[in-house]
């Protein structure tokens, strides 16, 4: 190991006992943490987006042939005019802040065209299809895949009529929708089980991290 | 009745002495459970693992340092399996800064373990090490998310010209003859996989935009708060297998036949969930015995 990975990890375990020590209550070396981790990903974001994004992307897109690359300077020139939103333009030319409409416009109408079709044939029918499953009679199949084939069933047909509207929740749809919200209930319950888990998984990271790399006692 | 109060009323920064305690102990203890291996993890350890040598095996790494804990072990896990196997492995990102410095790390670490192997003789079908732009490529990051991905279901190289390294791809031994992601196969013919190790919703966009058009057999590695939504994609029969969250990595490890940083949070992360479990039930007890009261 050199010396400046033996630093890295110094400063990172160091970091690491800053934004822990928010757990007891805020104070200036935790803000400073924090301020350090905001410029850092700033200044890390903005280099990577030139680096990484705009350079290599016109850069490439310029190399094609023909209509190629006068389509490029149409995406470059769209692209460009989306810094009239800066607030630094648009103080002083308030007039042509119109123009950052267009590149917008442009996104919008594209993502809505794609989203469309796309949508629809990989989402909509894929997960509607896979509603449409036997609940009676079938052969070699076991009680238990009978009994997940009602509960998906049931369940996306109760949580669909809770988010219906129209009517008002009494007698016989009251108590449909009660099961529908039963249903909900559990998907949220198994979401927060969940997240409960990826909180902690985070946690024994920076845990291992200290105890392997930093302090070598694993 | 004073300490049924008392429950009601824990310091929160007790409660986290004792996350903390309920943590880091067992890391001490130097031991690894064994898991139970679900269906779904397992769905995709085989599929790689009956894949014919040679197979390409495309990681999208869309996830940052914040997530590493939970999928840099699988990432690790796949490859190291990958490489065990002969596949040839291809890295993207959609992540920009943050997929590149995780998926970066990720495979240099599992090719740096792997070569030394290699050179320790663990690997007497091998002779030679592993060689970037033949066994294992990254291609880097693309702004375009939706774009990048119908780009590669037709040409990659219109996504990507280049590797991360700025080398021509058509250069490379590793991308002779893969043109698109249809080059995977099927799930009834397949040449390959791609799996997308997910820390946000990157991969409904991979699910719903790439592979509905392509039809190329796809796997998912998300975090543990995402992966609820990702089993829908897996009752329909859009994706293979999931790994979901530090859990979903440690059933890939004990499948591949080693302990990783997965494996070694395991026990941690079982104590520290009878602890949550006990801390919601004395809470909740309190409550109702002293509103009872």
């Amino acid at each position: 190991m050199n010396i400046w990975e033996l630093i890295g990890i110094w400063l990172a375990a160091l970091l690491t006992f800053a934004v822990f020590s928010f757990l007891y209550r805020d104070n200036p070396v935790y803000k400073w943490a924090e301020h350090l981790f905001v410029g850092v990903s700033a200044a890390i974001g903005v280099y990577a987006a030139l680096d990484q994004s705009i350079v290599p992307a016109v850069r490439e897109a310029l190399a094609f042939p023909g209509v190629f690359k006068v389509i490029t300077w149409i995406a470059v020139f769209l692209g460009a005019l989306i810094l009239f939103k800066l607030e630094a333009l648009a103080t002083y030319l308030p007039n042509l802040t119109f123009l950052s409409r267009y590149p917008i416009a442009f996104v919008t109408g594209m993502g809505v065209g794609l989203t469309l079709v796309n949508v629809v044939n990989g989402y909509l029918f894929p997960q509607t299809q896979a509603t449409f499953l036997p609940l009676f009679n079938i052969q070699g199949a076991s009680w238990l895949t009978l009994l997940n084939n009602w509960i998906i069933v049931l369940g996306v047909v109760f949580a669909l009529m809770y988010f219906f509207f129209s009517a008002e929740y009494k007698g016989k749809l009251g108590t449909v929708l009660q099961i529908g919200i039963t249903f909900l209930m559990v998907a949220f319950g198994a979401m927060f089980g969940y997240t409960v888990m990826a909180r902690l998984s985070l946690l024994i990271g920076r845990i291992y991290f200290l105890l392997h790399d930093w302090l070598h006692l694993i | 009745m004073r300490f049924l109060y008392l429950l009601t009323t824990i310091d929160r920064r007790i409660i986290y002495g004792l996350v903390f305690l309920a943590t880091t102990l067992p890391f001490l203890f130097k031991k690894s459970p064994s898991v139970q291996i679900t269906p779904e993890v397992e769905k995709v350890y085989r599929f790689i693992d009956n894949l014919p040598p040679g197979s390409r095996i495309v990681i999208s790494a869309d996830y940052g340092p914040s997530s590493m804990p939970e999928i840099q072990p699988m990432l690790y896990g796949i490859c190291r399996h990958a490489f065990t196997k002969g596949h040839r492995v291809y890295l993207l990102t959609h992540w920009n800064y943050q997929g590149l410095i995780a998926g970066q790390d990720g495979i240099m670490s599992a090719v740096r373990d792997f070569n030394r192997e290699i050179r320790e003789g663990k690997h007497p079908e091998r002779t030679d090490t592993l060689i970037e732009g033949v066994d294992y490529v990254s291609w880097g990051f693309r702004p375009g998310g939706v774009a990048v991905m119908l780009l590669m279901n037709s040409d990659i190289r219109m996504a990507f010209s280049r590797d991360v390294r700025g080398v021509l791809l058509d250069s490379l031994p590793a991308m002779q003859g893969f043109r698109n992601l249809r080059d995977l196969g099927t799930v009834e013919n397949p040449k390959g996989i791609l799996i997308g190790l997910e820390a946000g919703f990157t991969g409904d966009v991979w699910v719903v935009y790439g592979q509905a058009q392509g039809r190329w057999p796809m796997a998912l590695g998300s975090t543990a708060v995402v992966t609820p939504s990702y089993y829908t994609y897996l009752e329909a029969g859009q994706i293979i297998g999931i790994l979901g969250g530090l859990k979903g990595a440690a059933e890939y490890e004990q499948l591949a036949g080693f302990k990783g940083q997965a494996s070694i949070g395991m026990l941690s992360q079982s104590i520290v969930h009878i602890l949550v479990v006990v801390l919601i039930f004395l809470g909740n007890l309190g409550f109702f015995l002293a509103r009872r009261k």
